[in-house]
């Protein structure tokens, strides 16, 4: 039954500010490497319809230790909503990493990610993290982003977005103290993303890059029927493959992005379950 | 400052965060109510208003005024079965935790600020509590059928929209897959074998006209699959059931109707509520604020308006 492993309550800290998730004990100590889950892009740490909780759980029964926290500027974390982006949120995974080599165990961890929490945990690795494995669900792939049509869309999402703002009080309280930063907007508006990107950020893979840190393996779980997967599989097994580590990709039948169904989610999990059993 | 426990209800661990303001403030524990008490919805519109409700929660705390939040049992980081959430367990699990908020602060009286059918399990618990002072209603079902109405037609456009999936019955007959898409370039097992006892379908119904679901985390059976979350028959009993315009017990707390919605003014059954609400409570606030409706919404968003008009009415 759910619930039945120890669950307690965790705070980590970055930069001054408290990153709080949730940590879960193993039915038995089993000496196998923890679990760290990072959520999606507008989630919380208990992910869509509570897929991280269910699985959190079901491998604290499997013997495994699971920490799940919430990003910066995202659920109970510390910072503002607007202020973080990927790359705070992959900036956090050391963090969390650390509270979880301190505090649980120090087995490189297994980081499994669902939609942007999967572009989290790539991110994480082309920051140089040694992990024992990668669980990507439902990942979008940066590298799919690159096409001129996506470019443009997003552009156009940043027009609306600033569109908005701009009938905000506050937009015009920080216009006449001057605290606008217009350069950024220029940038946003031209094509460059909000953040000016340097040489190794990993917002955008490269076709022939090959991250940094260590990975023994990856699962890629998908939804036949979501929209992103064909091409974010197809960029990771490449990706991967010329890594030289090994990647299982495992296709849910009929399963939309997210998994928003109750077979689709106990598949992924019982999936999931399974190749990191087998491991 | 902000803490974070769990406390036991009804045999699970209750996940609950309380925001109390530092004792080098001024504390507003004199102010009347004394601690406010939010009230989430539940399914995915709580995931959507998780963060939304943390900033009001950190907002009422920045102005003073000390803050209880809390995951119903079977949501959110609370233990418990999320197929056995009901309209009447949520109505306990509030009841629980604005007992711990007044054991907290010590102040007996409380404002309850609910969005969705957390406002309904807030109006329905201020009617036999009368030291509920202010109630704020963001959003309210009002009427449960229409939620279980919305609840089918999610269900019915996510089937439309994604490929069928033709699986078992109750008894574990697995019927064939559809089959995998020719792009597949590697599978691991496109028709996983499920064991004994699992099986069921997103949108078919077995023998009882209930969808049969995998035993993995549940106890109750599910009528529907909502988003991936089960819904029991109980639920959806007590939703169909539920009516806030037709009940008649006295609220002795002032009431706030808020429609947040693209127009300034409420919407038609926001003011019906309203005007039903009149008849029993001790005022009632009916208004819109012109924000996005953060519950539904897919990606982060900062409702500011909304928020505004809590606090600035609550305080």
């Amino acid at each position: 039954m759910a619930g039945r492993c120890p669950e307690s309550y965790a705070e980590a800290t970055l930069h001054g500010a408290v990153i709080r998730g949730i940590v879960h004990a193993p039915a038995e100590p089993s000496g196998r490497p923890p679990v760290i889950m990072l959520s999606g892009w507008g989630g919380t740490r208990y992910g869509p319809n509570g897929i991280l909780v269910e699985a959190a759980r079901a491998l604290a029964e499997d013997g495994r230790a699971v920490a799940r926290f919430d990003f910066r500027g995202r659920g109970d974390s510390d910072g503002a909503v607007s202020e973080h982006d990927l790359a705070c949120h992959i900036e956090d995974v050391p963090a969390m990493a650390e509270w979880v080599r301190h505090e649980v165990s120090d087995c490189p961890p297994v980081l499994l990610g669902i939609c942007s929490g999967g572009e989290v945990a790539v991110g994480a690795l082309f920051g140089g993290m040694d992990v024992e494995s990668v669980c990507l669900w439902s990942a979008p792939v940066f590298a799919a982003e690159s096409t001129a049509a996506r470019r443009s869309r997003k552009r156009l999402g940043y027009v609306l977005d600033y569109g908005r703002k701009a009938l905000r009080p506050e937009t015009w309280s920080k216009l006449v103290s001057g605290q606008v930063r217009f350069d950024i907007v220029r940038r946003v508006l031209g094509g460059a993303g909000v953040h000016k990107k340097a040489e190794d950020e990993p917002t955008e893979l490269d076709g022939a890059a090959v991250y940094s840190g260590r990975c023994g393996g990856v699962l890629l779980a998908y939804g036949t029927a979501d929209p992103v997967a064909r091409e974010a599989v197809a960029a990771y097994e490449g990706l991967f493959g010329r890594a030289g580590c090994g990647c299982t990709t495992h296709w849910v039948s009929g399963a939309n992005h997210g998994f928003y169904g109750l077979h689709w989610k106990t598949e992924v999990i019982r999936v999931t379950r399974e190749w990191l059993a087998g491991r | 400052m902000e803490t974070y426990e769990y406390i036991p209800v009804r045999g699970e661990r209750m996940f609950l965060g309380l925001h109390i303001p530092d004792e080098t403030h001024s504390s507003r524990l004199d102010w009347k109510p004394g601690c406010v008490v939010i009230a989430s919805p539940v399914h995915e519109e709580k995931k959507s208003a998780h963060r939304p409700l943390v900033d009001l929660a950190r907002a009422l705390e920045a102005r003073r005024l000390p803050c209880v939040r809390f995951d119903y049992v079977g949501t959110g980081d609370s233990t418990g079965d999320p197929s056995s959430v009901t309209l009447s367990g949520m109505t306990d699990d509030l009841r629980a935790a604005v007992q711990h908020a007044r054991d907290a602060t010590g102040v007996s009286n409380v404002a309850l600020v609910g969005l969705r059918l957390g406002a309904d399990v807030a109006a329905l618990v201020a009617e036999d509590d009368s030291d509920v002072r202010l109630l704020a209603l963001v959003a309210p079902v009002g009427q449960g059928r229409r939620y279980v109405r919305d609840m089918r037609m999610r269900s019915r456009i996510r089937g439309a929209m994604t490929e069928p999936v033709d699986r078992s019955s109750e008894h574990g007959d697995v019927a064939a897959a559809p089959s995998p898409p020719s792009h597949l370039p590697r599978e691991m097992g496109a028709r996983p074998e499920e064991g004994p006892g699992e099986g069921g379908a997103s949108g078919r119904r077995g023998e009882a006209g209930r969808l049969a679901v995998p035993a993995m985390t549940r106890t109750a059976t599910v009528a529907l699959d909502y988003d991936g979350h089960p819904v029991s028959p109980r639920m959806i009993a007590e939703l169909e059931s539920h009516d806030l315009l037709s009940r008649t017990a006295s609220i002795g707390a002032s009431v706030l109707c808020l429609d947040v919605r693209a127009k300034p003014q409420p919407s038609a059954p926001l003011t019906a509520l309203a005007d039903a609400l009149r008849t029993r409570a001790a005022s009632v606030d009916a208004r819109a604020v012109v924000d996005e409706p953060f519950w539904n919404a897919l990606g982060p968003v900062e409702p500011w308006e909304c928020i505004g008009a809590v606090t600035d009415w609550l305080d």
